[in-house]
Formats: C-alpha cells, sequence, structure tokens
C-alpha cells in the first residue's frame, strides 16, 4: 500500500519528481539520480520510494544512462 | 532534423592541447559530414563511479548537435577505435528546460517535512 508506518501515524508517499515538477528525468543530473539508488547502487523500487509509473520508468533509462557514462556505480564493492 | 547529444570520456591523461584537439576534430568532422554543432560543454576531468581500463578519472565532453542519422553510427564507430576515448553514449536530445524542476525541491520539501511532522 501507499502507506508507510512513521512513528505514531501514517505517512502517504508522494512522488518526488513530480512533486518537484521535473518534466523529464535526465542521466546528467546525478546528483537527482542518486537519491534513487541504494548505497550498493541499486534503483529504489517503486513501493519503497513512491516514485509514480511516468517518473519511475524515466529514473531507470537514466540510470541505467548515467552507468555507462560512470556517474553512477553498476555496482559498489563498499560492503565487501 | 533530429538533435542529438554525444557525451564521450577522454583519457586523463591527455594533456590540454590534446584534449583540445581530440574535441576540436570530432566538430569539424561532423560539420564536414553536413550536420551543424550546437553546443560543445566541457566538464572537466571528473572521479568515474568506477574504473574503466584502470582508470579512475575522466575528461568529460558533451555535444550536441544535429544532422543527419548517419553521423551518429559512425561517430559511434570512430569513438570505439579511438584509444583514448574510454566510453561514449549517444541519445536524442531533451530540451533543458524539460530536466530542469519547476519547483526549488529542497526548501519546499523541508517546508513539507515540518508540516508532516506537526
Amino acid at each position: 500500500m501507499a502507506r508507510e508506518r512513521e512513528g505514531k501515524g501514517f505517512k502517504k508517499k508522494y512522488c518526488k519528481l513530480c512533486f518537484e515538477k521535473v518534466g523529464f528525468v535526465d542521466y546528467k543530473d546525478e546528483k537527482r539520480l542518486g537519491r534513487f539508488v541504494t548505497d550498493r547502487g541499486k534503483i529504489v523500487p517503486r513501493r519503497v520510494s513512491g516514485t509514480c509509473a511516468r517518473h519511475q520508468k524515466q529514473l531507470t533509462t537514466a540510470i541505467k544512462r548515467a552507468r555507462v557514462l560512470a556517474l553512477l556505480p553498476f555496482t559498489s564493492d563498499f560492503y565487501r | 532534423m533530429t538533435k542529438y547529444e554525444t557525451t564521450f570520456i577522454l583519457d586523463p591523461g591527455l594533456d590540454e592541447a590534446k584534449v583540445n584537439e581530440e574535441v576540436d576534430h570530432v566538430v569539424q568532422w561532423i560539420k564536414g559530414q553536413g550536420g551543424e554543432v550546437l553546443e560543445v560543454q566541457r566538464w572537466g576531468k571528473r572521479r568515474l563511479a568506477y574504473e574503466i581500463g584502470r582508470r579512475r578519472d575522466g575528461i568529460y565532453t558533451l555535444l550536441l548537435y544535429q544532422g543527419p542519422g548517419a553521423i551518429v553510427k559512425e561517430l559511434e564507430r570512430r569513438f570505439r577505435l579511438n584509444e583514448s576515448v574510454l566510453r561514449s553514449l549517444t541519445v536524442l536530445h531533451v530540451p533543458p528546460e524539460l530536466t530542469q524542476p519547476q519547483v526549488d525541491a529542497e526548501a519546499l520539501a523541508a517546508a513539507a517535512e515540518e508540516a508532516g511532522d506537526e
């Protein structure tokens, strides 16, 4: 469900990208993309981040493009 | 005509003059093929998120150009043959006004957080 427990009440998840009114997610914008990957470099699923379908789809392409250009890691070896 | 943007990463070991030469060479080549270079963005030397061929840094350059689609294929082939190019990526250009957020996100998010906590 679109609700997560936080403290006493519930907090409704919302799409952070719709909130910022981003028209198109750009692969060069690694700072914004960085918020949607885990510290291991995985793409955060929609059920966790609350991103809407449209933006999540743009996000995945953008993140994958950024990985090709070594702006974002494919994996992080940090935890090994 | 379609607009393309190509970002490529050059070997960090190249000196300034060589980098300029490489970039100019590509720009001239696109012009020669009937394309038009609209913008050249140099991001300079940046840390790579992972090593490419033992290199930790790369010199990034972004080209925005328009022209016949055949340019793209040949350009990518040339990049692959060129050993000083570590990586390249060509995508269809999206106007920057679309990619920029319309709202100052951080300020609003902070405000929303506080309002939510109350």
